[in-house]
């Protein structure tokens, strides 16, 4: 059975990728030094040495 | 933000494509992967990705199986690239041995995906033979990383050089990019993209042959800040309303973020050849502020549409 998935129900599949998008971000700031509040120090290690 | 954002984006927009409910599993194990991520949950988070990888992997499958072409069969390899990828990750340090995977994973989908609309400009079948020999050396380079990673991280280096080539050359944006509006934009950020994948594959492959402090840093960052990102501004336009159905109107806003992403990125590569700290950390803070610009600007272009289609429906005679 073939059916759409409507939009709406994308969205929150969008925001969770765009929270990842964030903390990425946030890694590599906090390992060029900048202060970051992230939920767990390994992301640092996370995003490359 | 590999596996979080792009493997969620990535396996919607393909959900999408495939209009299968089951192909949503991908980008709803990626989602939950990312937020496994926020709640400090890693072995959760890589178990959720590593799903998530396979689920993208057989939805390109069938997409492949539905319309046998070269650019659906990169597309499988790019999703086979990202479950290696993932694998590896979850397998142990080094996790510098997933790099190259997760790379693959991003270069395979967007050339698949710049090789589907090349039908407006089709390539030759020497240009088509070329490409096909460029990814299967990607492909190669790839397993000879998880042996010798020096050596495969520099012919993969070699492998994106001559992509960055073909897509140049092949690319119907070199012709659009006389047009204007939307989409002289895109074109825009198709070449500065290609730019930044060939300069990327050429730090990459010096720092191959001979490392050099800081090339290995600022190639991977001209790969998968300056190449990624700049195709993602470009498509972005054309992506997020097929998959969201919001209209996303051009407006030369579109511009602010990609100049500032291309400036930031010359900034901080610069800082990472050089040595000078204060110009990475400052070139750094300016690619999360185009991020972000990027971020703010999609969702300004979206509310912009929905008051245009209000003031055209009130406009409307009843």
């Amino acid at each position: 059975m073939k059916s759409e998935i409507r939009p709406a129900l994308r969205l929150p599949l969008l925001a969770a990728g765009f929270i990842a998008l964030g903390l990425g971000v946030g890694a590599g700031l906090a390992r060029m030094g900048w202060t970051f509040p992230l939920p767990d120090s390994r992301f640092i290690a996370w995003h490359g040495r | 933000m590999i596996s979080g954002f792009f493997g969620t984006v990535i396996s919607l927009e393909r959900a999408v494509a495939l209009a299968d409910p089951r192909a949503y599993l991908a980008p709803l194990a990626a989602a939950l992967g990312a937020l496994a991520l926020v709640a400090a949950m890693p072995l959760a988070a890589m178990l959720l990705f590593v799903a998530a990888g396979l689920a993208l992997l057989a939805a390109s499958i069938a997409i492949f199986l539905r319309q046998r072409a070269l650019f659906t069969l990169t597309q499988v390899f790019g999703a086979a690239c990202w479950t290696v990828g993932n694998l590896l990750w979850l397998a142990g340090p080094p996790m510098s041995a997933a790099v190259p995977w997760w790379t693959g994973f991003l270069v395979l989908t967007i050339a698949g995906e710049r090789l589907e609309l090349s039908r407006f400009l089709p390539p030759s079948p020497f240009a088509r033979t070329a490409f096909a020999v460029i990814v299967a050396a990607i492909l190669g380079s790839l397993m000879v990383s998880i042996f010798l990673p020096r050596a495969g991280s520099a012919a993969q280096a070699a492998g994106l050089l001559a992509l960055a080539l073909w897509l140049a050359r092949q690319d119907i944006a070199r012709r659009t990019v006389r047009e204007r509006g939307l989409t002289r934009f895109i074109a825009v950020c198709l070449l500065s993209g290609y730019a930044w994948l060939g300069a990327g594959a050429m730090l990459l492959l010096a720092d191959g042959i001979l490392p050099t402090p800081g090339a290995r840093d600022a190639g991977l960052h001209a790969v998968l800040l300056g190449f990624v990102f700049s195709m993602v501004f470009g498509h972005a336009p054309i992506i997020f309303p097929a998959v969201t159905r919001a209209a996303m109107p051009y407006h030369w806003s579109f511009y602010v973020p990609l100049v500032l992403l291309q400036a930031s990125l010359a900034i901080r590569i610069a800082g990472d050849l050089s040595g000078v700290a204060d110009w990475r950390r400052l070139g750094g803070m300016a690619n999360a502020a185009a991020l972000l610009l990027f971020v703010l600007g999609t969702l300004a272009a979206v509310v912009r549409g929905k008051l245009a289609a209000r003031g055209n429906r009130a406009g409307d005679p009843a």
